[in-house]
């Protein structure tokens, strides 16, 4: 998929790039000076590195990640006994001499990747390399000073010290994951925070273990260390990669289910994907979480299904035009296709529920209807008015149509949202 | 479970009776040498219930192979502390013995220990160090060979104790034993055994809490995988049942497309498939008539002759299944399956009128399934036939209409398991009637069809595919009798 430069650099994107960008021409620059240290090392942990974002996976969530790549940065920022063929020795290098190899191997990593047309995001490079400097810094002052001798001699307490810096390294992680994304695809700062820091919980842990073992385990195996304690992580990101597959599988055969409405002749072409589109911007900027995301974009592509139990097509497929009774029954029978499933009880409730008004005249504001409803009845609703059609006179009707409604039919804060972001598109597209 | 022999039963006796004593020499040992170094308690603190743990939760790795914990834990005790360490924490696994599979449990508690004790036996009298008094100079190379031959006697100690088992109590040929679980295992275990290796060298440099972290990147390989599994298990219920949805919608062929995967998937494993492109296959069958919702509902359910626009409408249901699942990429090979599953051999089918060899595998594979299914179905205007009836008719167009490679295919896989006759079932759920056409476009005896209907219990179906999916691995990869 490409990026444009303004989706690149979007929010909070440029501030991690920029200080991504600071860290490693500082650290090129410092280490070129002062001259690489203990060059065997440095080589062996870079060769990982690179490997590891070689290797690089797509997580679950549209998340780019070299978890193997990332557990070597940490590891070489951690590591502080070292037993090279001939002796052991304590590591002398610095913070900046980790953020120059980390750098180095990154760029040397991504070029094949680059090379095929398949640049990660600057975004997700930067991330690594701030983060191994972070931890770096954390850890090798203290190392490097002697300090360790006398605070964490002996048994648990360096391993215990390193997963500290293994765990304040995975916060900050976390929050630069979270702004970047939020910039990126216009959730709120907090709603991404959440969402990072769970996505981090399952491969974040691993990477930090890992990350931890091989600094450990230099002491005892050396070179050795860095090839065996790779093995379990690049089980657990087979494993992910599986996962995330599996994800993208299970949301482009609904995508293509969904087009049942449209090649049955029930719906307008294209309108399903649409309204799922629309709706998956509304309930991002709206800070719903995630998995609630997944289910709202399910929900969407699948609204119309109940059409297809109709005797005759609504001419056109709008729903918008018809009766509220018919509506309602589209809804629910849709939801008992859905509820079939077995699995998608939340999406079933989502669709039952999109015939409900905001409010009925006279009565208190119905908090049972989930909120993925009232966003796919206002997206549904636009959508019938305007179709695929890029005429912004028609939008700014259909928008128009939508207000007038806010008081008993729409979510406001819905319309809101969704007039933000069709007025955002308009920009774009005109 | 049925009653074991009385060989079997003084089998386990035995083996329990021997693992009993091997564990009280060396609770008295461990506690003597506690008493005097201090070195024994704190891994059997540690390692006990990472032990339990390994136990109750067993690592599924991605590729259907179960991976459990326990050897390499016991591998990396006798390592760190010596067989009496070993021995105590393989005896801790009777903490997770549960009231079902009392006996299979308590064997395997039994089995461990003894195989711990040996393994740590042979490794001490090897010369090997324990990994408490490693640090000062590192991973000695003198340490190979007692590590490696020690680990060797561990799978061999818990391969002839299963032999024993499974001989005694199941019956299994010990030659098959022998195989499956020293020769398939023989790699695996000497990973475990590494594993057991790293344990130990970690709690060489940080003590237990160094050697526990190795267990998370497993831990959450095991989560993703778990994942996974339910996403994908997720994803069949969702395909099957919105499929069916759609079948009901248009009065026609419930079931059917169930069926059809069923019968492609025993061709295609008859010929030897890939796997992967058999779960193509499966797919592409469940999928090779969504198409059809773009034909009219009038059109499908019309009665009388069918005008050369209609049929022509028809004709387009399989190109319009292909462009509805393009977006699926995994599903690449099937699309050509879908397009072309009316193909004919002699070159007059639709929609391309392909000859031959120029239809494209899936497709004759479908041809043929989708063809049998619905020759074995009840239609309004007959019966359902006989499965043998339907071969017979397979047989007679074989060669114009389908591939003769398929319809033998076929005729053999259904040899070897029968095909579950289909009865007409009332189908709860959508409040549709299911109304019957007369003629059925997949039927190869009806020259000019124009309409669908089909009953199916499907439950049977949905069991039988279950069953087929689920990932079955030799029991005996997990070390343990189950």
């Amino acid at each position: 998929m490409r990026r444009t430069w303004t989706e690149e650099f979007a929010g909070g994107s440029v501030i991690v790039i920029a200080g991504g960008l600071l860290f490693a021409v500082a650290g090129i620059a410092a280490t070129a000076v002062t001259g690489l240290l203990q060059p065997n090392i440095a080589i062996a942990f870079g060769v990982l590195i690179a490997v590891g974002e070689l290797a690089r996976v797509n997580l679950p969530g549209d998340r780019s990640a070299a978890p193997l790549g990332a557990a070597a940065g940490l590891a070489y920022a951690l590591v502080g006994e070292f037993r090279t063929p001939e002796a052991l020795i304590s590591t002398t290098y610095g913070v900046m001499q980790v953020v120059a190899v980390t750098t180095v191997a990154i760029l040397v990593g991504t070029l094949p990747h680059v090379a095929v047309g398949q640049a990660p995001r600057l975004e997700s490079l930067a991330r690594r390399i701030l983060i191994a400097g972070f931890a770096a810094a954390l850890f090798r002052p203290l190392y490097t000073s002697g300090t360790l001798d006398s605070i964490a001699n002996g048994g648990w307490r360096l391993p215990a010290l390193m997963l500290v810096v293994v765990l304040i390294t995975g916060v900050v992680d976390g929050l630069l994951a979270a702004l970047a994304r939020s910039g990126r695809e216009r959730i709120p700062f907090l709603a991404a925070g959440r969402d990072e820091f769970r996505a981090l919980l399952g491969i974040g842990s691993a990477i930090g273990a890992t990350g931890v073992l091989i600094a450990l385990a230099t002491e005892v195996m050396g070179y050795w260390a860095l090839p065996v304690f790779a093995v379990p992580l690049l089980v657990a990101q087979f494993s992910f990669r599986r996962y995330a597959a599996i994800r993208g599988t299970y949301l482009q055969t609904i995508r293509a289910l969904a087009r049942v409405t449209e090649v049955g002749g029930y719906t307008e072409s294209g309108h399903s994907q649409r309204v799922a589109r629309l709706s998956v911007a509304v309930g991002r900027e709206l800070g719903l979480s995630e998995a609630a995301i997944v289910d709202l974009e399910y929900a969407a592509l699948m609204h119309d299904i109940g059409q297809l139990s109709l005797t005759d097509p609504i001419p056109g497929g709008a729903t918008v035009m018809v009766s509220p009774e018919e509506q309602r029954r589209i809804a629910q029978l849709g939801a008992e296709v859905i509820r079939q499933t077995g699995v998608m009880d939340r999406v079933a409730t989502i669709v039952d529920c999109q015939a409900e008004p905001y409010r009925r005249p006279g009565q208190p504001f119905d908090a049972g209807v989930p909120i993925a409803s009232r966003i796919i009845r206002a997206a549904n609703a636009y959508d019938d008015l305007v179709g695929g059609s890029m005429d912004s006179e028609r939008r700014v009707a259909a928008l128009e149509r939508l207000r007038l409604g806010v008081a008993y039919e729409y979510d406001p804060q819905v319309v809101d949202v969704l007039t933000r972001a069709v007025e955002r598109t308009m920009l774009v597209g005109t | 479970m049925q009653p074991l022999r009385r060989s079997a039963q003084l089998y386990v006796m035995t083996v329990v009776l021997v693992a009993a004593t091997v564990f009280g020499a060396a609770l008295i040992t461990a506690v003597e040498q506690n008493a005097h170094q201090g070195q024994t308690l704190i891994p059997v603190l540690v390692l006990a219930p990472i032990f339990i743990a390994s136990v109750a939760l067993p690592t599924r790795l991605a590729t259907g192979v179960m991976l459990t914990a326990n050897m390499p834990v016991l591998i990396a005790a006798y390592l760190i502390g010596g067989w009496q360490v070993a021995v105590l924490v393989a005896a801790t696994g009777a903490v997770w013995i549960r009231s079902e599979r009392f006996t299979q449990q308590v064997f395997n508690t039994a089995m461990w220990t003894i195989a711990a004790a040996a393994g740590g036996l042979v490794y001490q009298v090897l010369g090997g160090q324990e990994a408490t008094s490693w640090g000062d100079d590192g991973l000695s190379p003198d340490l190979l060979i007692p590590v490696l031959v020690s680990i060797a006697c561990v799978l061999l100690a818990n391969a002839l104790l299963m032999l024993g088992i499974l001989r005694l109590a199941e019956g299994l040929g010990a030659l098959s034993v022998w195989r499956s679980m020293v020769v398939t295992s023989a790699v695996p275990y000497l990973a475990y055994g590494t594993f057991g290796l790293l344990m130990a060298v970690l709690w060489s440099v940080g003590d237990g809490f160094a050697a526990a972290l190795v267990l998370i990147p497993l831990l959450v390989a095991r989560w993703a995988f778990a994942q996974y599994a339910e996403q994908r298990q997720a994803y069949e219920a969702t395909i099957r049942s919105l499929v069916q949805a759609v079948e009901t919608k248009d009065h026609y062929t419930r079931g059917h497309s169930e069926r059809v995967s069923r019968a492609s998937v025993m061709i295609a494993r008859m010929l030897g498939m890939r796997d992967d492109r058999v779960e193509a296959l499966r797919y592409a069958g469940i999928l090779h008539d969504v198409g059809k919702l773009g034909v009219p509902t009038r059109v499908l359910q019309k009665t009388g002759p069918l005008s050369d626009l209609e049929y022509a409408a028809i004709q387009l249901h399989p190109v319009r299944g292909t462009e509805m699942v393009r977006g699926i990429t995994f599903l690449e090979e099937a699309y050509a399956g879908i397009l072309h599953h009316h193909e004919r051999l002699d070159g007059r089918g639709y929609p391309s009128g392909l000859k031959g060899e120029e239809i494209p595998e899936f497709a004759r594979v479908i041809a043929v399934a989708d063809a049998f299914d619905s020759m074995t179905s009840t239609r309004s205007y007959r019966g359902a036939r006989q499965v043998p009836e339907a071969l017979a008719e397979l047989q007679v167009c074989a060669g114009t209409q389908f591939d003769p490679e398929m319809v033998r295919a076929l005729v053999q896989a259904l040899e070897r398991a029968p095909w579950r006759t289909v009865q007409p079932a009332d189908i709860g759920g959508a409040d549709v009637e299911l109304s019957a056409g007369p003629y059925d476009h997949d039927d190869p005896t009806v020259q000019r069809p124009s309409g669908h209907d089909e009953h199916a219990a499907t439950e049977a179906a949905r069991a039988e595919a279950s069953e087929e999916r689920m990932i079955h691995k030799d029991a005996l990869q997990r070390g343990g009798w189950v």
